[in-house]
């Protein structure tokens, strides 16, 4: 994505467009639990879930989940799928356990879902980006052959979260790497899907901070500071009705 | 930060041009966008730019992880923003007993029986 920030109306710090481009090439390829088509999928109907009337009318509800319909999708995607991607987009802070939990015997498995959740992150992040920026949102990459590596870790189980992930002692030798630093609930929360979690949290350093550097306010590491980034963030955050 | 840019005074430099440019950047106005692009460009710079939208995207997402994984704050970190929180009436959203954790929401709602009792 370096050669698509080329043409950006201001300069793209480097590190950050060789984080995007790397995340953008992981989007076509196969992930864990999705071949490179449903990912691709995914992130189409992310893009497309903001145009959803369904989904605008449950935004404006009271009760969003006693409005019923069908979702206006591109029909690549089942309905259930559909249905927890449009939601994660369109209303995320009004998401519940009860919901989760549908999903989930609706049919979609837990590592699944956590993939989809991710797939619908790292697009929301990149395209938010372009947006601010008043760019083009960038082509979705052409989906590559190959299988998922159904890859799960032993170490993953249910504790807090809705879904099972990996407590920060427990990981094991394949995670290690990942497991560095002070704990983070939220640094856990794709850990069911290993490679979704390093990916993600590879954009958050280059869009946020690293994790050091969080905290360390003698300096400044960014263009704008600790407390403007903060306020920023807190809200964005509020706007999406996000307690975390 | 919960009041937008009809609260007033951040106490943070530029923090009005950041809030307006955080609910451009979620809203569908496109035209209000790019006032607020223009004015950070402007005031506070090209470099400034890259890293708003990029911190306004990066949160913009990480609260989706967060909000659809259920994930819940942590206990000490509750406990630390319990008054701020308050103030910001943040424990008003609807998803704060699950972000809280049922420990943390207890408290909350033993603090405010407290208060207004």
């Amino acid at each position: 994505m370096q050669t698509m920030y080329a043409e950006a109306p201001v300069a793209v710090r480097p590190d950050l467009a060789v984080a995007h481009q790397r995340a953008w090439e992981r989007l076509g390829n196969p992930g864990t639990w999705l071949d490179a088509r449903k990912r691709i999928a995914v992130a189409a109907e992310t893009r497309d879930a903001p145009g959803c009337a369904l989904c605008r009318r449950r935004k404006a509800a009271l009760s969003p989940y006693a409005i019923d319909g069908r979702h206006d999708s591109r029909g690549d995607l089942p309905e259930n799928w559909v249905e927890a991607i449009h939601r994660v987009v369109s209303d995320p802070g009004r998401l519940t356990r009860t919901w989760y939990e549908a999903l989930r015997t609706s049919g979609i498995a837990d590592g699944e879902y956590v993939e989809i959740v991710s797939i619908v992150a790292h697009v929301t992040a990149i395209d938010t980006f372009a947006r601010g920026l008043g760019m083009a949102l960038a082509p979705l990459p052409a989906a590559q052959d190959g299988a998922p590596s159904r890859y799960r870790p032993a170490q993953a189980r249910q504790s807090d979260a809705w879904v099972p992930t990996i407590a920060w002692d427990e990981h094991g030798p394949n995670e290690a790497s990942y497991f560095v630093g002070l704990p983070s609930n939220i640094r856990r929360a794709l850990t069911l899907v290993p490679d979704e979690a390093r990916s993600f949290f590879a954009v958050v350093e280059a869009q946020y901070l690293p994790g050091p550097a969080m905290r360390d306010f003698s300096k400044e590491y960014r263009a704008i500071t600790h407390a403007q980034i903060e306020l920023l963030a807190g809200r964005i955050s509020a706007i999406n009705q996000c307690t975390y | 930060m919960t009041g937008g840019a009809a609260a007033g005074d951040t106490g943070v430099v530029h923090g009005d041009l950041l809030i307006e440019f955080a609910e451009a950047v979620l809203g569908d106005d496109d035209n209000k966008l790019a006032r607020a692009r223009t004015a950070i460009a402007e005031r506070m710079g090209p470099a400034a730019l890259v890293d708003a939208a990029a911190v306004a995207g990066l949160f913009n997402a990480i609260d989706r992880v967060a909000d659809a994984t259920g994930t819940p704050l942590e206990d000490w970190k509750a406990e630390q923003s319990e008054d701020l929180r308050d103030e910001l009436r943040i424990n008003d959203f609807a998803n704060a007993a699950t972000a809280l954790g049922p420990r943390a929401a207890q408290a909350t709602g033993r603090r405010r029986a407290a208060t207004q009792s």
